[in-house]
């Protein structure tokens, strides 16, 4: 700005802008000013397109008249402004005169215009009144047309105090309310309502989550405890008559029973008898006779028994707990359909407990057996 | 003389057809243009000056009228002719 731009440098500028060489440029400009003065000598003017016209005048003048395409393209940055009519009596002194501040007093609660500063107050008589004051705020500056006074008149009760309000269009006081109808707002209460929905749908699925959680680790020992263990069957519906009629008879103890009767048999026929009104108790007594010996299973051989009752009171008399029935199922799959119903006069073999049990403590056996137990009823459900 | 028969003497006096001149032209117009705006002036040895200044907002006093106009700021670009350009000119 404000620069002189030398012919080296004017060179360098046509010969970038034409795109040519710049001794190209060079002889340009010695041909383009020896081709104006050969046109001022001849013609005495000359026009050159889109730059303007060199003339020479009566008075012997070389002078230029820009182009106006020129001269709109200088002045574009000015081309907002227009001409305007100032009011009578206004010089250009009155343009050079300082701006007086404008002060408006902030106890003032009421929205301020976005027109501002000069506004009359009649109330005011003693301040002076200014013979058209106008204020400038920019280089081309519109002072008001209209012949009034009063834009001087604006009460100062304490300049020095009061500073400077913001314009309006910068107050949040009369700007937010009008921000806040134009835009919808989201309340607290639409964000408050959909947080406790989101919150109740949150824990209702953890709930849910820990339920089937729970209940899928506990589902064994629930359903262990739901069903009744085969020792525990003394619903008449499931037992046949013949087990009902052995159940009478025979006990827990019956094994010991049938050893004091096992000698009388051989001995005296007469214990056939009594075996009579019971026949299906002779086999099984008969059979307990060899297996009696061998019934404490503290041999390592194997061992049989007969069933009296049930599985369970055989696992009872055998390992000392009804939960290794299974064990026994087990062992002699291929002679019980039905764990459930099983005939008193059968003869079943007595596993080690140590063959199927491999836990290591009494609550982990106890516990797999029963496991084992659950799944091998639940086929006969 | 017009712009057809100074770009056809140009043309003739560099050796290069008239589209070429007439493409040197603009752009030496160009760079005119562009330094005024920004208030430079372009000094050509042995043919003059171009000017570029900046007149600021005046009031106009129309007596006729009796009107004040408040006319915006301008920029104003001139030719100040060197002295061998009028040596060669007036003389």
């Amino acid at each position: 700005m404000n620069n002189i731009i030398t012919q080296k440098r004017l060179v360098e500028l046509i010969a970038s802008t034409a795109q040519c060489t710049p001794d190209a440029a060079q002889a340009f400009i010695v041909a383009f000013t020896n081709e104006i003065k050969d046109a001022l000598v001849r013609d005495k003017s000359t026009k050159i397109k889109d730059l303007g016209e060199f003339m020479v005048t009566s008075d012997s003048r070389i002078i230029f008249v820009p182009d106006s395409h020129l001269a709109e393209a200088i002045n574009a940055p000015f081309a907002m402004f227009e001409p305007e009519v100032l009011a009578p009596g206004i010089t250009s002194d009155e343009l050079n005169k300082p701006v007086a501040k404008v002060v408006v007093p902030e106890a003032t609660a009421a929205p301020v215009s976005p027109v501002a500063p000069a506004e009359p107050t009649p109330a005011t008589p003693e301040v002076p009144v200014a013979p058209a004051d106008p204020v400038t705020q920019s280089a081309p500056a519109l002072p008001e047309a209209a012949p009034d006074p009063a834009p001087a008149a604006i009460p100062e009760p304490a300049p020095a105090a009061i500073p400077v309000p913001a314009p309006s269009y910068l107050s949040s006081d009369t700007a937010a309310p009008e921000e806040d109808d134009s835009y919808p707002q989201e309340s607290s209460s639409d964000g408050g309502s959909g947080f406790p929905t989101f919150m109740v749908l949150i824990g209702l699925l953890v709930g849910l989550i820990l339920g089937c959680g729970i209940g899928f680790f506990l589902h064994d020992p629930i359903q262990e405890m739901l069903e009744p263990s085969l020792a525990e069957v003394t619903d008449e519906e499931q037992l046949s008559d013949a087990d009902l009629a052995i159940l009478d008879i025979f006990s827990e103890d019956s094994t010991q029973e049938t050893a004091s009767t096992e000698n009388a048999e051989a001995k005296a026929p007469e214990a056939k008898a009594p075996e009579t009104k019971a026949p299906e108790t002779k086999p099984a007594a008969s059979t307990t006779q060899a297996t009696k010996p061998t019934a404490a299973t503290s041999s390592k051989a194997d061992v049989y028994d007969t069933v009296t009752t049930n599985l369970a009171a055989l696992s009872k008399k055998h390992y000392g707990d009804k939960a290794y029935w299974v064990y026994i199922y087990l062992e002699n799959q291929k002679l019980i359909p039905n764990p459930n119903k099983v005939g008193s006069n059968v003869r079943l073999k007595i596993p080690p407990l140590e063959k199927y049990a491999t836990q290591s403590t009494e609550a982990q056996r106890k516990a797999a057996a029963n496991q084992k137990a659950a799944e091998i009823l639940a086929k006969y459900k | 003389m017009d712009q057809k028969a100074f770009n056809s003497h140009l043309a003739q006096k560099m050796g290069i057809d008239a589209k070429e001149a007439a493409r040197l032209v603009a752009a030496f117009t160009s760079v005119v243009r562009d330094r005024a705006a920004n208030l430079d002036s372009i000094a050509i040895p042995g043919f003059g000056n171009f000017v570029a200044g900046k007149m600021a907002e005046k009031i106009v006093n129309d007596p006729a009228t009796g009107q004040s106009v408040l006319t915006p700021p301008q920029i104003k670009i001139e030719f100040i002719a060197g002295a061998m350009l009028k040596k060669q000119v007036l003389q």
